[in-house]
């Protein structure tokens, strides 16, 4: 105290000035901020400057302070201080709880964006922050290594974090998943503020969307999974049908020759039948047989196309090979050479048909050429035509038809691969 | 003598056929094919009265396909399907197709002799019925056309849109005739549901 009274007046009025601001402070961050703490810590820094604001007012050398030694002089000076403390606080708390109320602050702005989930921020073109929120403050110390200064860096920083892994990346942003397992998505949209153009920069988590995803893509590889299996087993039950039958024709078999086992025994030991009957019975189970043993095998696809060009009087020149493996394009193939295999008997009375098949990287290329009459009008494309230009186009394919002579039709079927799986 | 072509993709029913016809005083076997496909060409140049056609044949081509084709251009020619698939609706489809005769195949030689004998003496002989076959808890004659229609896409792992697009529905109705057909045999998801009535032969695709 007597340190404090041994100064000059204007020090002393220095000192008392400062101490007054700073209690003005604490009153105003007491009712302006919003967070719970703060409001008591200023409350609790208030009581010890205010005591100190006495002190100071109750050692002022009064004499010296023209205004002072009036208000102050004990003990009216005493009461008077307290008086226009009482007056400054209330009036201060009264002021401050009205701006509070009925202004939006920097602070309170930055505060209520602190609060949010999503990430954000505004920048302008050159890249200077206006506000950035404490979530993408953090983001961005993930993804940059350090604090943030600039959006424009930022956006580049987002293309090669040093935290986190890109996912995917929509209109130039990153999907990034942390290694916590969080997954942000950031997005940028144009906003104008004041006339002029800024960015604003969010980031969402979308760590559950992108489980939920996850696990529905894993399903919807399950079921494309388990389709892929139906049909392969779809193709196979017509195998085990046709087993079945082959089942069926050789128990047929069986019981034949168990049949003229018994007749014969019967005929033997008890003179029961006729010797014609059992020679007639066995020389069936005999043909049975001879016809099982020797079962030739399914006629291949030429040969079958061959038989049938017989039948009609045509021979097949056939130059490359049929496509087996591919069973969409042997298919076609076959349905092709009947077709021109008709034509040539009906309209041209062929005896050769020509067919030439080239595989080319994405297509087989299969001509069909005959050695008929040529046509004494313009090919009108019919039901058979017609039909089988349908069936390659429906495969992805095509037909070209050339008038001649020689009339010349040539397919381009899409080659789809070896599908015997 | 009447001429006959036997249309069948199985070499050992094909066989058996062949002894009978070849048996018989009455049948003269002119050709033995495996593809369906082609016995158009064959009807171009002979004289054919009566064809043994199988549906399911080589190259996934169909009896019933070929079947029309010929009754469209050789309306003389008499056709008797023969088949060992119970799929219900191909009765219907031959009828359709006008087909004279439909039999499901046994091994009993006078059996397709006789139906043989009655379509070339001018009757028409069809079962009355498919077979009734079971799939879970269901009796095959349980399902209406529109659900059979569903479980026949359904089998080929087409999924609910696509089965919706081929047969002019919404995908919501194609769930809901799924959700009765799951009901109505006890089976817990459509996969199980699609197996099963594939491997009964119930519905079958692509022929």
């Amino acid at each position: 105290m007597t340190t404090y009274a041994n100064l000059s007046a204007n020090m002393q009025t220095v000192f008392l000035l400062v101490i007054l601001l700073l209690i003005v402070g604490q009153i105003h961050h007491l009712l302006a901020s919003r967070r719970k703490y703060v409001r008591l810590g200023m409350l609790i820094l208030l009581i010890p400057s205010m005591s100190l604001l006495y002190f100071l007012l109750s050692a002022l050398d009064h004499s010296s302070l023209t205004i002072t030694a009036l208000l102050l002089r004990r003990p009216y000076g005493q009461i008077v201080g307290f008086i226009f403390f009482d007056i400054l606080i209330t009036g201060a708390l009264i002021i401050s709880s009205g701006i509070a109320r009925q202004t939006i602050s920097i602070a309170s702005i930055k505060e209520s964006c602190d609060d949010l989930p999503t990430g954000l921020c505004y920048y302008n073109k050159q890249g200077r922050f206006y506000i950035v929120n404490a979530k993408m403050e953090e983001l961005g110390r993930q993804i940059s290594g350090r604090w943030l200064t600039n959006g424009l860096l930022f956006e580049k920083a987002l293309q090669q974090p040093l935290s986190g892994k890109i996912l995917d990346t929509k209109n130039g942003l990153p999907t990034i998943i942390f290694p916590d397992g969080r997954v942000w998505s950031f997005s940028r949209y144009p906003v104008s503020l004041h006339n002029q153009q800024i960015t604003e920069l969010v980031a969402a988590d979308i760590t559950d969307l992108y489980t939920y995803s996850r696990q529905l893509m894993e399903e919807n590889r399950q079921l494309q999974d388990v389709n892929r299996r139906l049909r392969r087993h779809n193709q196979k039950i017509d195998e085990v049908v046709r087993n079945e039958e082959l089942l069926n024709t050789r128990i047929r078999i069986h019981d034949d020759v168990g049949h003229c086992l018994l007749a014969t025994r019967y005929y033997m030991t008890e003179g029961l039948g006729t010797s014609a009957d059992i020679v007639t019975g066995w020389q069936h189970a005999a043909a049975l047989l001879e016809k099982q043993s020797t079962a030739e095998p399914d006629r291949n696809v030429m040969g079958q196309l061959n038989d049938a060009a017989e039948a009609i009087g045509i021979k097949i020149n056939i130059q490359g090979l049929i496509p087996t493996n591919d069973k969409n394009a042997e298919k076609l193939i076959v349905n092709a050479t009947r077709e021109c295999m008709t034509n040539a008997f009906k309209h041209g009375q062929a005896q050769n048909l020509n067919i030439k098949i080239v595989i080319e990287p994405l297509d087989y290329q299969v001509t069909f050429t005959n050695d008929g009459k040529p046509l004494d009008k313009p090919l009108v494309e019919g039901g058979g035509l017609s039909s089988l230009r349908k069936l390659v186009e429906n495969q992805g394919g095509r037909m070209n038809i050339e008038g001649g002579p020689p009339l010349k039709i040539t397919l381009f079927i899409n080659r789809n691969g070896d599908d015997t799986e | 003598m009447i001429n006959v072509m036997l249309v069948e993709d199985q070499a050992m029913s094909r066989q058996l056929f062949e002894i009978w016809l070849k048996d018989s005083t009455k049948y003269n076997l002119l050709y033995s094919i495996e593809n369906a496909a082609l016995a158009e060409v064959y009807c171009l140049k002979q004289s054919i009265d009566l064809i043994l056609m199988d549906v399911c044949t080589a190259l996934g081509e169909s009896g019933l396909t070929a079947a029309a084709d010929i009754k469209k251009k050789y309306p003389q020619i008499k056709i008797i399907i023969i088949t060992s698939m119970p799929e219900c609706s191909y009765i219907e489809r031959a009828r359709g197709a006008g087909v004279e005769s439909f039999w499901y195949k046994d091994a009993d030689k006078n059996s397709i002799l006789n139906v043989m004998d009655r379509t070339m003496a001018g009757e028409s002989i069809y079962p009355d019925v498919t077979p009734d076959i079971k799939i879970g808890k269901a009796s095959s004659h349980q399902f209406s056309d529109r659900e059979l229609d569903v479980l026949r896409e359904l089998i080929s792992g087409a999924p609910d849109k696509v089965i919706a697009e081929k047969l002019h529905l919404s995908v919501w109705t194609v769930k809901h005739y799924i959700n009765t057909l799951l009901e109505k045999t006890g089976f817990d998801n459509r996969t199980e549901l699609a197996v099963a009535a594939r491997d009964t032969g119930l519905v079958i695709g692509g022929y």
